[in-house]
């Protein structure tokens, strides 16, 4: 009986199984190992907002500019959660941008703060520049990569497919073939969908730069990263809004735990208060929607 | 005489954590048809336990309308007034529903003695529910009825003299009809009984197309505070308030614009 294609049934298992392990180990290590390509540093220390990105993401930014707000008096939360804009709109892009979403009469909460800064084009640009300063991977650069896993996987795929249909072809016992066919079906699914789920993440320098930057804030020391950080938006960049160095705002601050949360706007402040315009119907003066509070008589104007 | 209050602001949900820390707040203001008694926000709870003055304000009582007094809303003003511990309860010189439409504004009232019938009949009838002193507000008047007969000190004089009520003197209302619908500022503030005063609303406002609109969303502007120290010259009010409820600036503007009332009425 001739062996298909001159190599035995064993053999040629030992080395597919070979072949798809090296495959997947280059998979999971690979990125570990590859050092992004990236300009040299610049030397220039990241500001608070690439830190809180490091940190936790597009959601610490946000959090971090709501802190900067608040602690500025630009953003106002009630006890009840509700925030609120304050005065002028702030310069800062990615603030500016939070700043609007809690305009109005109606706010905005945290989450919906959050929802509104992760769709905003400042968070996009603060992600691009990011990337830039070799502090992000962006999906684009590790692409090729996974395109590369994504293909060998195909390859022996293909070949384990021929084998197969050869083998069974041949009258060859071909039961342990398949096994692998099916391991090797579904590492090839798992890395199409890494390659196109592939997003932005921390690089080794931006680890770095975090380290260096929780350490600083942690010996609070004279150095410039300890100065980066001083005040409300550091502490809340390395720790989240329950870093908040104010209690009461921290509370207020901080979303409630909702096991099934949905997107943004959550539970408006209101409450008993106000803005539900059912306990006011009648009789307020204004004419502007939550300012039923109003108390005020009339008049040549809102009155209220 | 009215117990001294100081000087407040009006008391709104999203400023509360604002408030309870700003600098130069005696006492609070809450508009009566946004809280109910047993329900009182804790953030409000917390003023009181501290011993702030927290004073209720109705809108809907609608005390100048021609149709039965809708006494389910004066009593709950009482009983608001009751869990508060408030010192007065008071709403408006108006009317807010006619014929079962509701007005969304505070309209006012033409200054017959047939109005004032209906109106003081009305009063009596909320401060015998109310059981506290009852203070009514001059209000920014949208229109003047042509039938007109009393100015508005007058009426409001007579007010006080056949119920006993308290007035609440809104300074910025005051402004706002001098330049709407031209009442003379000067004879207005000599013509109130200022031993029947309660307190003084101030707010900001802004002018549009040569019509001032009380917006309660903007600085008190110079014009205002000047009045108000027109009004200082008659007499020391017992309290000063505050009403922002729009458009919040920061708590450092709140507290300067709180700061510049204290300023005008202790000068």
């Amino acid at each position: 009986m001739e062996e298909t294609w001159g190599i035995s049934g064993p053999q040629f298992l030992a080395w597919y199984g070979i072949a798809l392990a090296v495959v997947l180990v280059v998979q999971v290590v690979g990125p570990r190992v590859a050092r992004p390509r990236s300009v040299e540093h610049t030397g220039e220390l990241p500001d608070v907002y690439h830190l809180a990105y490091l940190a936790g993401g597009p959601e610490r930014v946000a959090d971090t500019a709501i802190a900067a707000l608040v602690d500025r008096g630009l953003l106002r939360v009630n006890s009840e959660g509700l925030v609120t804009a304050a005065g002028k709109r702030p310069w800062h892009k990615l603030e500016r941008s939070v700043h609007e979403g809690a305009k109005g009469a109606t706010g905005g909460t945290t989450r919906s703060l959050r929802a509104k800064a992760a769709r905003s084009k400042a968070m996009s640009d603060l992600e691009t520049e990011m990337q830039r300063a070799g502090l992000l991977t962006s999906g684009r650069e590790a692409r090729p990569f996974h395109t590369v896993v994504l293909l060998a996987y195909l390859v022996l795929l293909a070949v384990g497919a021929v084998r197969f249909v050869a083998g069974a072809a041949n009258d060859r016992p071909v039961g342990w073939l398949f096994l692998l066919l099916v391991v090797a079906l579904v590492l090839t699914i798992v890395a199409g969908v890494v390659r196109s789920r592939e997003r932005v993440r921390v690089t080794p320098r931006g680890q770095g730069a975090l380290t260096r930057a929780r350490s600083a804030s942690r010996a609070r020391g004279a150095a410039q990263p300890a100065l980066l950080l001083a005040g409300a938006a550091g502490a809340v960049a390395l720790g989240g809004l329950a870093m908040y160095p104010d209690d009461e705002l921290s509370a207020a601050l901080v979303p409630p735990f909702q096991p099934f949360a949905g997107s943004g706007g959550g539970s408006s402040g209101g409450g008993s208060s106000c803005s539900s315009s059912s306990s006011c119907s009648s009789g307020s003066s204004c004419s502007s929607g939550s300012s039923c509070g109003s108390s005020c008589g009339g008049g040549g104007g809102c009155g209220g | 005489m009215v117990d001294r209050l100081g000087v407040g602001i009006g008391w709104r949900a999203e400023l509360d954590l604002s408030i309870a820390r700003l600098p130069g707040v005696d006492w609070v203001e809450v508009v009566a048809e946004n809280l109910h008694a047993p329900h009182l926000p804790e953030s409000l709870l917390a003023l009181r336990r501290r011993g702030m003055p927290v004073l209720p304000h109705a809108v809907s009582l609608s005390l100048g309308g021609a149709e039965p007094l809708d006494t389910h809303r004066v009593e709950h003003l009482a009983e608001l007034a009751r869990a508060l511990d408030a010192p007065l309860a008071s709403d408006h010189v108006c009317f807010v529903r006619a014929g079962g439409l509701d007005s969304g504004h505070l309209m006012p009232l033409p200054r017959t003695r047939e109005a004032l019938d209906v109106l003081v009949a009305n009063v009596r009838l909320a401060q015998s529910i109310v059981d506290l002193p009852l203070a009514l507000e001059n209000i920014a008047a949208v229109l003047e009825w042509p039938e007109n007969t009393l100015s508005e000190e007058q009426f409001l004089t007579e007010l006080t003299e056949r119920t006993g009520c308290l007035l609440i003197i809104d300074v910025a209302n005051l402004y706002a009809n001098a330049r709407n619908v031209g009442t003379d500022p000067a004879a207005f503030l000599d013509g109130i009984p200022w031993e029947r005063l309660a307190y003084v609303h101030m707010a900001g406002g802004i002018e549009r197309d040569g019509v001032y609109h009380d917006t309660h969303a903007h600085p008190v502007p110079p014009e205002v505070l000047d009045l108000l120290a027109e009004l200082r010259r008659r007499t020391d009010p017992p309290g000063v308030l505050l009403e922002r409820d729009d458009d919040y600036p920061t708590d450092t503007e709140l507290a300067t614009e709180l700061a510049a009332l204290r300023a005008t009425v202790t000068a």
